[in-house]
Parts: C-alpha cells; sequence; structure tokens
C-alpha cells in the first residue's frame, strides 16, 4: 500500500512537471484594446498549429500604467511582453528592466521599415530595448464648412502660424450676437501635461527650439526660439483673441467636444481621431494635415505611441518574441491597427486597403517622417514645470520669456538628481 | 508586570481577549508597522525599484528644504485646511444644533444630509467637476438664468476660484459627518444644565455659548481634529477637479508625495516627504490629545 502511495505521488508530480513544461503562457500588457484582439488571434492561431504556447492579455489604463508596472517590476512579477509609452522607454531601461533585443530586430525583414526616432526612445549606447509597435501622431484638423462660410478655400489649411492667426481671426466671431465670442478659430489644450507636449512641442521645434538636447542632459527649453514660440501660443488667446481666454484650464474633452459641435475651427489633433470624428460627428467635414511651422523653420510633430519591450527576467524570452513578431506583422498591423482607424508603426504598410478608403491617412506618412519625441530618463517629472509654464503664461500672469526660465530652473534641478 | 514571569502571566490569564486582539494587530503590523519601517529606511536612499540604491543620508531631506514645489503644496495643502474646517463645522453645529430634537422629520433630515458623505469621494468630484465646467455645466447656466451673473464664471479656473470650488464640494460632502459626531455630543448635555440656565434668565445665545459649546468641547475637538487631519490628507478631489492645477494652486502635500513616487519615480525622495508629513500630523495629534487631557482634568 505505501509502495502504491508514493508511486502515485511519483506520477503526479512527473505529470505536473510535464504540464507545466508543455503550457508555455506569457503575459503581454498593453494600455490599448486592439491588443486583447492580437493576443486572442495569437492564441487560435497556436490552437490551430496544435502547440500549447499562449498569450494572456491584461489591459492596463494608461494613468495607471507606470504605477503598476512599478509595482510589478518590485515584486518580481514583471509582465514577459509589455507595450509600454514611448517616452518612458529611457527611464524603464536606465534601470533595466528589459531584454536586449537588437540582433532579433536586426533580423527582421521589414528592419528599415521601423520609424527611427521611435527606435532612438528605445536605445542605450547602441542596443535595442524595445520595438515601435503603435504610433500616435499629432496634427491640424480643420474644420471645412466653417472655412466656407468664412470665404476661405476649404481645401487650403494655414500652413505656417502667420497663415493659422489670419485664418483665425475670420473664423472667431458671436455667431448669435449676444456679446460673448462663442465660435473660435483655434482651441487650446491647456490643463493636460501631455496635450503640452503632443501639441506643442512640434510648434517649439518648428521654431528652431526643443525641449532638452539630444541625450537629455541639457535643457533647452529657454532659449530665445522656444520662447518666441510660447510667445506666439499666448498671443493666440490674449492678443489676437482667437483661443479662448480660460485656455490654460481646457481639456482636453472640451476642446474636442467645441470642435465636433462646430464651435471650434481648429484645432491640433492626432489620427485617432479621424475615426473618433466620423462616430461622433458623422456629418462633420474635417481635414487633417500638418501642424503649422513657423515661418522660416520646418513641419514638425510629436511621435506618441508604444515600444513593444520584453522583461529581463522573462523565463520565456524565445515564446514573448514570437508573439512581438505576430503583433508586429502585416495581417496584425493591418487587419486589426489600420482597420480601427490607427496608424500601422511599419512605413511600409501605409499603403493599405482601409487608408485607400480615405485619403485623410495618407498625410500621416509624411508626418511620421518629421516626428520625433523628447528623450529623457525624467520625462514625467520635466514635463511638469513645462505645464505650470505654460498655465501661468496662458493664464497672463507671466511673460512666456519669464515662464520658460522658471521652468528651465526646475527642470535643471530636477536632472541634477 | 516588571518581570518576564510577570508578563507571561498576563497573558495566560487574558488568553481569550490577546486572540480577539491578534487579528487586529497582525493586520496593523503587516499594512501599517512594516511599510512605515520600510518607508523610513527608504528615506534615506535614492531608492530604485530594480538594481542599486546609492545611500544618500540626509540628501533627501536637504533636497525638500529647497525644493519650492514642496513648501509650495504644503501652504496650498494649510490654505485649503483653512478654509474648509471652519466652513464644515459652522455648518454641521447649524444642522446639530437644529436637528437635536425629536421630531418624526428630524431623522428624515439627519439622513439627508448624511449621504453625501457615504458617496465616494472620486464620484462626487467626477459629478462636481461637471457641475462647474464653465460651458456646459449646470451651475452656469442656472445662475445666467436667474439672472445672478452676466457671463460665464470659470469656476475652476483660476487659483482661488479653484480653491473656493472644491472647498464648497468638501464642505457639502463631510459636514453631515461632523455633524454626526457634533449631535452626539449635544445629546450628552444633562437637560438639568439647561434648566439652570433657564432659571438664571438666560436666552437662546447665551445658553449656546455658555452651556452647550463649553459641554460638547471634548466632542467638538476630537470631530475638529478628525477633519484636520483628513484635510491635511486631501487627495481624491484635487486629483479628480483639477490635477493640481492651475499651475500647481491647487497641489496638495499627498499629491505631490504621489507625483514624486509614482510618476517621477523618485521613491526615497516621497519617502523622506512622508515622513515629514507624519511628523506634522503626529504633532497635530498630540495637540489634540493634550486640549482634551486638559478638559478632563477640570
Amino acid at each position: 500500500m505505501k509502495r502504491l502511495s508514493i508511486f502515485v505521488v511519483v506520477m503526479i508530480v512527473a505529470l505536473a512537471a510535464t504540464g507545466m513544461a508543455m503550457a508555455q503562457t506569457i503575459v503581454v500588457w498593453d494600455r490599448e484594446v486592439q491588443t486583447e484582439e492580437t493576443v486572442a488571434l495569437f492564441n487560435a492561431k497556436m490552437e490551430a498549429e496544435g502547440s500549447s504556447k499562449r498569450a494572456e492579455f491584461q489591459l492596463v489604463p494608461y494613468e495607471q500604467q507606470t504605477q503598476l508596472f512599478l509595482a510589478a517590476l518590485a515584486a518580481g512579477n514583471a509582465p514577459d511582453v509589455i507595450s509600454l509609452d514611448i517616452i518612458l522607454h529611457p527611464y524603464f531601461n536606465s534601470i533595466g528592466a528589459f531584454l536586449d533585443i537588437t540582433d532579433r530586430i536586426e533580423a527582421l525583414e521589414y528592419r528599415s521599415a521601423l520609424p527611427e526616432g521611435m527606435l532612438h526612445l528605445g536605445e542605450v549606447d547602441g542596443r535595442y530595448y524595445g520595438i515601435p509597435y503603435t504610433v500616435d501622431l499629432s496634427g491640424l484638423v480643420w474644420n471645412k464648412t466653417l472655412f466656407r462660410e468664412a470665404g476661405l478655400d476649404p481645401e487650403r489649411p494655414p500652413q505656417t502660424w502667420d497663415e493659422l492667426i489670419e485664418y483665425a481671426q475670420l473664423l472667431t466671431k458671436d455667431v448669435d450676437n449676444d456679446g460673448e465670442t462663442d465660435q473660435y478659430g483655434f482651441g487650446i489644450v491647456g490643463s493636460s501635461a501631455g496635450w503640452q507636449m503632443f501639441g506643442f512641442m512640434p510648434v517649439v521645434w518648428s521654431f528652431g527650439g526643443d525641449l532638452l538636447n539630444a541625450d537629455g542632459t541639457e535643457v533647452l527649453i529657454d532659449s530665445p526660439q522656444s520662447i518666441a514660440a510660447l510667445q506666439m501660443w499666448v498671443d493666440l488667446i490674449h492678443k489676437y483673441k482667437v483661443a479662448p481666454v480660460n485656455s490654460a484650464t481646457w481639456q482636453y474633452s472640451d476642446v474636442y467636444n467645441g470642435f465636433v459641435t462646430e464651435r471650434v475651427a481648429m484645432m491640433l489633433s492626432g489620427n485617432y481621431n479621424i475615426i473618433t470624428f466620423q462616430d461622433d460627428a458623422p456629418d462633420l467635414d474635417f481635414g487633417i494635415t500638418f501642424i503649422p511651422r513657423a515661418e522660416h523653420g520646418q513641419h514638425a510633430s510629436f511621435s506618441g505611441g508604444n515600444l513593444m519591450a520584453i522583461s529581463r527576467d522573462t523565463k520565456q524570452a524565445d515564446l514573448a518574441w514570437e508573439f512581438v513578431e505576430f503583433a508586429m506583422s502585416e495581417d496584425i498591423q493591418v487587419e486589426v491597427w489600420a482597420k480601427s482607424g490607427a496608424l500601422p508603426v511599419r512605413t511600409d504598410l501605409f499603403d493599405n486597403k482601409y487608408f485607400a478608403q480615405d485619403s485623410r491617412f495618407a498625410v500621416f506618412a509624411d508626418i511620421l517622417e518629421v516626428a520625433r519625441a523628447p528623450y529623457s530618463t525624467k520625462y514625467n517629472e520635466l514635463y511638469a514645470p513645462m505645464l505650470t509654464a505654460m498655465q501661468r503664461a496662458m493664464m497672463g500672469e507671466i511673460s512666456p520669456e519669464q515662464a520658460y526660465q522658471d521652468a528651465a530652473k526646475d527642470m535643471k534641478r530636477a536632472l541634477q538628481y | 508586570m516588571h518581570n518576564l514571569q510577570g508578563v507571561r502571566r498576563f497573558f495566560s490569564k487574558h488568553r481569550t481577549g490577546m486572540m480577539f486582539l491578534t487579528p487586529a494587530v497582525a493586520l496593523n503590523l503587516v499594512f501599517f508597522v512594516y511599510p512605515l519601517v520600510r518607508v523610513f529606511q527608504m528615506s534615506f536612499y535614492n531608492w530604485s525599484v530594480l538594481g542599486s540604491n546609492r545611500f544618500l543620508g540626509l540628501g533627501n531631506y536637504e533636497r525638500l528644504v529647497n525644493d519650492p514645489l514642496f513648501w509650495k503644496s504644503l501652504s496650498n495643502t494649510v490654505i485649503y485646511t483653512l478654509i474648509v474646517t471652519p466652513g464644515i463645522f459652522l455648518l454641521a453645529l447649524a444642522l446639530a444644533l437644529l436637528l437635536n430634537h425629536k421630531s418624526p422629520l428630524t431623522n428624515v433630515f439627519r439622513t439627508i444630509y448624511f449621504v453625501p458623505v457615504a458617496i465616494s469621494f472620486v464620484v462626487a468630484s467626477l459629478v462636481w467637476l461637471w457641475i462647474f465646467n464653465e460651458l456646459y455645466g449646470i451651475l452656469n447656466y442656472v445662475l445666467s438664468s436667474l439672472g445672478f451673473i452676466s457671463s460665464r464664471v470659470s469656476w475652476l479656473g483660476s487659483t482661488w476660484n479653484a480653491r473656493l470650488s472644491v472647498s464648497a464640494m468638501v464642505i457639502w460632502k463631510t459636514a453631515g459627518f461632523s455633524m454626526m459626531i457634533l449631535l452626539a455630543g449635544l445629546q450628552g448635555v444633562p437637560v438639568e444644565c439647561y434648566e439652570a440656565a433657564n432659571i438664571d434668565g438666560a436666552n437662546a445665545r447665551q445658553r449656546l455659548l455658555y452651556v452647550t459649546l463649553p459641554i460638547i468641547r471634548p466632542t467638538f475637538v476630537m470631530a475638529l481634529m478628525v477633519s484636520l487631519i483628513g484635510s491635511f490628507l486631501a487627495f481624491d478631489h484635487f486629483h479628480v477637479m483639477t490635477q493640481g492645477g492651475p499651475a500647481n494652486g491647487t497641489l496638495t502635500i499627498v499629491m505631490y508625495i504621489f507625483r514624486t513616487g509614482f510618476e517621477y519615480f523618485n521613491l526615497g525622495y516621497g519617502s523622506a516627504m512622508s515622513i515629514v508629513l507624519l511628523i506634522i500630523l503626529i504633532v497635530l495629534s498630540l495637540i489634540q490629545t493634550r486640549s482634551l487631557q486638559s478638559d478632563t482634568v477640570e
């Protein structure tokens, strides 16, 4: 009887061990629901191939990304694969959170179609620790109907900020003659730090200014060019009065609602709005283009989005990479992302059947080429002084020069530590 | 109990009591004492989530002394506490005095005034965020329809507007709680004291000032301390309604600690600030205990 029970125990342990070795599972985190669909498709494919490999998806809301990932890292519980906001990668690479995937990336056949600007955010000392996975680009949207009403050519959006000011003045009116302006030429999202970066940094870049130098060690926001950009921005509110006086407190939803209810004629936006505008206001006649540039500057855009990375301590590196390749494949990038109006991150996939149906997407292939993002291990900490500075300047409390000098002082202090 | 045997005898005599205490003590040790010790330890380091930590000695404490935003968030918190506390207590006392008699309606009203306390702070903040919305909010709509204002007010758009508006929301939400505590205190006032005052010819105001308030003083101080400490730890409503803006005018100390730790990843620095906050709150609590003691001595 004793020998039988020993035998049973050994069999159970052996079966369990084989069971564990056979069923390989990886955990995937993302803030985007499209990845949930991708994981389901991956599991379906694995099942069809008779393999026991599976992926498990966890949706992580944007506001909780850093906290949850930080907690997981501290507990040694990090997900095998994580799709994380691109501007956070420098910090997480500085603490060694991710696996070096340089060789795997170089071996990809579509390596040259990966945006260099995005790869740079996941790079340390020439090695890559993240692969571009999703991209959001900022641009300008304009309301063609309101343009027509104001006597402007609906197919000719402003190319420079001077042109935008000119057009916006024609588009700012008191529609119902009650003494208060109810239609604004331009809407500004003043209360969101993320939006200040996504929308306003390209303006600074086109003026020749910048937040930091290339490797994030020097603060450049108090340069005359950066200040000139902020001066123009503040003038939109107080001098030309084409943006609401309280723009400093307007949230993204306020400007968005203003645009879809046709009370705001132009706003800075992103590619994702092409679909959301169509859903929320099907009759809205809008166009999307580059963010205007300074008179003597170049167009620029902010490449937001995610890089996908593999945890350094993963026990399933090969399966994790298999999933990453699957998520980057043409099927997924086109059928899951392009279909829902997001941009595929591979420039070789911009020419797809969904984009062919709506010509508005095509401009983003060009925008992607001028898009970049600031590289800093202290990104979150640096853009807080930016928000304060910009809000105070936008509220007319201090001059743009004072604002950016104060911000630069705070940023330099943060970089000290 | 001055020796080990004495201690052992105490524990075995009170075995049942100790057993009942154990879960609470265990929870306290795990979720309060241990993290507190760790935070204290972390405050002396540049604490990294992965990899090595750098010992800084008092470096983080030096840093916070020189950090203008730390002092600003502390002053924001104090200003907010000074606005909100009288507001809550004047309202709570008034309501408690009004509802301090038996009538079928008083229970209904007590419930009505207490309901806001039972809602979560986040939910209340979201609702009030929309009420205060400059363009689409119902407050501006009602006030301008009734002719009280001629142009839209930006309730959360400037530093003081935001502070006062959020404070108004908090007063609405928490007055009911203090009201209940004060009611309990009021009902502990012996009827004989009022009778004696009446015999001496006191009017309502004099009864309030010379009988009621002195007798409910311990209750009042306790409610005040609970409210003060709660205000010092304000986070939810500011996080939802203003995110600390505009221009850091409504950034409270807990918000700044949260941001430092979880958005800027400066865990050691955040720990140092937490320890300073803890010391402030301990001092406040000591003041409370001291003033209660002086009451009972009388």
